[in-house]
C-alpha cells in the first residue's frame, strides 16, 4: 500500500485530504511544517510527497531540495500561488508535478496515481 | 557673401588707383604742356624719365600728330612705329581724357592707363599717356582671394564640426531617453540610464531614473498584492473543496468526523468572507471611494464599544485592559474608527501573553487628540518596524495564529482618512505602543 506524506500548514486541509487519501487506500502522514516533514520523511520512507509551497520557516521549497539533495523520490507541490515564475522554480527545485489550489480530489488523486506509475516504470 | 566682399574690395582699389592716377596725371599734364609749349624736348624726356619707373609706371609724351616724343621705356618703344592703335592715344588726340584698363604696350600684364590731352590757348600740344601694372597688385589680390578662401573653408570646417559635435551631444542623449522611455513604457524597469553631462540632460536623466524606480517599486508593488490576495483567497476555497469532497468519499457518515468538517466549512467561509470584506474596505479606502461620516463622536464612547467587542477574547486568554481616556470629542466617522480600534485591540491581544494587562490612553494638544495602545506582549522587531503598515506584511517569526497582515493597512488608511496619523513603536521583550492622533471637534 503506498504510503503518501502530506505536507500543508494549513490543519483543515490535512484532515480532509488524509481522509480522502486513506479512502482510496492510501497510507497518510502528515506534518505541518518544514521541519516536521523532513523528520517524518526520514521515519516513514514515504512513496510520495505531497508539499505546500508556502509554509512559515521552512517553506516547501527547501524541503524539496532539502529531500531531492538525497532521495527521488515522487514530489507533488501543492500552491496557492498561481504565478508562472513559482511553478517553474518548483519544478527547478525537483518537484515531478505541481497542482494549484484550490483543486479537485479527483484530479489530485490522478496525479498522484500518475507520479507513482511513472516513478515505477523509472526504477522498475 | 564672400564674393561681394572681394569684389567691393577689388572695386575700391581699382577707384583709388584711377583717382591717383587721375590726379598724377593732370599735375604731370601740366609740367609737360609747359616745356612742350617752350619746345624743350630734352626737359621733357628728363620729366618722362624721372617719373617713369621701369617695371611699374611708364609714361609716354605724344606730339600732336601722334608720333613719340618721349618715354620712360625707350626699348620698348623703339619697335612700335605707329601710335594711335594703343588705347586711349586716338581718343585723348581729339582731346578727350581716357581712363582704362588695357594689356601692356608689347607685354600681356595688365595696366591702368591714362591718356590725356594736352592743350593751350585752344592749341593740341601733344598727348601724355601714363600706365602702371595691375601685375603686383593682382598677384596680391589673388593672394588675398586665397587668403580669405582659405580663412572661409577653415571657418565653414571648423562650424561644421563644432555644429556637428554639439548636435551629436544633443542628440545622443536625447535618443538614449527616447529608448528608455520606450523600454520603461513596456514595462522593463530594469536598467540604469547613464549620461555624463553637466547640463540639464543629465538632470532630465536623473528624474527619468527616479520615475522608473518608482514605477518599478510600484509594479512590485502591485504583483506583490496581487499574489498575496490570489494566496489568501486560494487557501481558505481549496480548505472548503476538499473538505467536501472529503464528505462525499464518505466523511458524512460518520457523525463525528461530519460534524468537524461542516465546522470547518463554516469557518473557513467565515475566513473568506472576512478577507473579501477586508480587501474591499482597503481597496475603496484606498481609492478613496469610502464617505466617511464625519462627526463630533466621543472618543470614549468608540474606545468601550471596541473593548466591549472584544471581552470574550480577552477573557479567553485572561488579558485585562486598563484605560485612561480623557474626555474628548473627535471629529471622525464611529463605525469607521471602530474599526480602526478593533483591529489595534485585535493585535494586542492576539501579541499578548496570557495574563497580561494592555493599556490604553488618550489626551490633547491643541488641535489634536493622542491615543495610545500598548500591550505587554512580544514588541516588534526593528527591521519590521517600518514595514508593518504594509497590505499583507506579517512578521516572519508569527506563525498560525497571525492573521493575513491587513488589520494594520486598514487601521492605518482609515485613521489618515480622518486627517490623523498612526505610528508604532517597540522595544524588544516590552510590548509594541501604537499611537495614534485625530482631529479634535474645533
Ligand atoms: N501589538 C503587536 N505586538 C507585536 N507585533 C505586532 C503587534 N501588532 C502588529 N504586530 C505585527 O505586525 C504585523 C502586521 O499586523 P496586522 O494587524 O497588519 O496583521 P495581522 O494581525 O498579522 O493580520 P490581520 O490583522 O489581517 O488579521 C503582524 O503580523 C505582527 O507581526
Ligand atoms: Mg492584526
Amino acid at each position: 500500500m503506498p504510503h503518501v506524506l502530506l505536507v500543508d500548514d494549513e490543519a483543515p486541509l490535512c484532515e480532509s485530504l488524509a481522509y480522502s487519501l486513506k479512502k482510496e487506500g492510501y497510507e497518510v502522514t502528515t506534518a505541518s511544517d518544514g521541519h516536521s516533514a523532513i523528520k517524518q520523511f526520514h521515519k516513514q520512507a514515504p512513496n510520495v510527497i505531497l508539499l505546500d509551497l508556502m509554509m512559515p520557516e521552512v517553506d516547501g521549497m527547501e524541503v524539496c531540495w532539502r529531500i531531492r539533495a538525497f532521495s527521488n523520490v515522487p514530489i507533488l507541490m501543492l500552491t496557492a500561488k498561481d504565478q508562472d515564475v513559482d511553478k517553474v522554480r518548483g519544478l527547478e527545485a525537483g518537484a515531478d508535478d505541481y497542482v494549484t489550489k484550490p483543486f479537485n480530489t479527483r484530479e489530485l488523486l490522478a496525479r498522484i496515481k500518475a507520479v507513482l506509475r511513472r516513478h515505477q516504470g523509472e526504477s522498475a | 557673401m564672400s564674393g561681394y566682399i572681394l569684389w567691393t574690395f577689388y572695386a575700391f582699389f581699382m577707384q583709388s588707383r584711377q583717382t591717383d592716377l587721375e590726379n598724377w596725371a593732370t599735375a604731370l599734364s601740366e609740367s609737360v604742356a609747359d616745356v612742350l609749349e617752350e619746345k624743350d624736348t630734352q626737359r621733357v624726356q628728363s620729366i618722362v624719365q624721372r617719373y617713369g619707373a621701369p617695371d611699374n609706371i611708364t609714361l609716354r609724351v605724344l606730339d600732336a600728330q601722334g608720333s613719340l616724343l618721349a618715354t620712360s621705356d625707350p626699348q620698348t618703344d623703339r619697335q612700335i612705329t605707329n601710335w594711335l592703335p594703343i588705347p586711349g592715344v586716338l581718343d585723348a588726340l581729339r582731346g578727350r581724357s581716357v581712363q582704362g584698363i588695357a594689356k601692356g604696350v608689347l607685354s600681356t600684364d595688365d595696366r591702368l592707363y591714362i591718356a590725356k590731352p594736352m592743350t593751350r590757348n585752344g592749341q593740341m600740344l601733344g598727348v601724355l599717356r601714363i600706365s602702371i601694372t595691375l601685375e603686383q597688385f593682382q598677384k596680391q589680390f589673388v593672394r588675398v582671394i586665397w587668403a580669405i578662401l582659405a580663412a572661409l573653408g577653415l571657418t565653414t570646417f571648423v562650424c561644421t564640426l563644432v555644429s556637428d559635435r554639439l548636435a551629436r551631444s544633443l542628440s545622443k542623449p536625447i535618443e538614449m531617453m527616447q529608448n528608455f522611455a520606450i523600454r520603461v513604457g513596456r514595462g522593463q524597469f530594469d536598467d540604469k540610464l547613464v549620461i555624463r553631462q553637466s547640463n540639464e540632460l543629465d538632470q532630465l536623466a536623473t528624474e527619468l531614473n527616479r520615475m522608473s524606480e518608482r514605477l518599478k517599486s510600484l509594479d512590485e508593488e502591485r504583483r506583490a498584492f496581487l499574489a498575496n490576495v490570489s494566496h489568501e483567497l486560494r487557501t481558505p476555497v481549496s480548505n472548503v473543496q476538499v473538505t467536501i469532497d472529503a464528505l462525499e468519499r464518505g466523511a458524512v457518515d460518520e457523525p463525528e468526523l461530519r460534524d468537524r468538517f461542516f465546522q470547518t466549512i463554516k469557518e473557513e467561509t467565515k475566513r473568506l468572507s472576512g478577507l473579501i470584506h477586508d480587501l474591499l474596505d482597503l481597496g475603496r479606502l484606498e481609492a478613496g471611494v469610502t464617505l466617511l461620516e464625519i462627526q463630533a463622536i466621543t472618543l470614549q464612547s468608540v474606545i468601550s464599544r471596541a473593548i466591549r467587542a472584544m471581552e470574550v477574547r480577552m477573557q479567553a486568554k485572561n488579558v485585562t485592559v486598563q484605560v485612561d481616556v480623557d474626555d474628548l470629542r473627535v471629529m471622525g466617522d464611529s463605525e469607521r474608527l471602530l474599526q480602526a480600534f478593533l483591529n489595534l485591540l485585535d493585535n494586542a491581544i492576539k501579541y499578548s501573553n496570557p495574563n497580561a494587562r494592555i493599556f490604553i490612553a488618550a489626551s490633547c494638544n491643541k488641535q489634536q487628540a493622542l491615543i495610545s495602545i500598548q500591550d505587554q506582549g512580544g514588541g516588534i522587531p526593528e527591521t519590521d518596524l517600518p514595514r508593518i503598515f504594509e497590505q499583507f506584511y506579517t512578521t516572519s517569526h508569527s506563525s498560525k495564529q497571525s492573521g493575513v497582515g491587513l488589520g494594520l493597512a486598514i487601521a492605518r488608511r482609515i485613521i489618515e482618512a480622518h486627517g490623523g496619523s498612526i505610528t508604532a513603536s517597540s522595544k524588544p521583550g516590552q510590548g509594541a505602543i501604537f499611537t495614534l492622533s485625530l482631529p479634535l471637534e474645533s
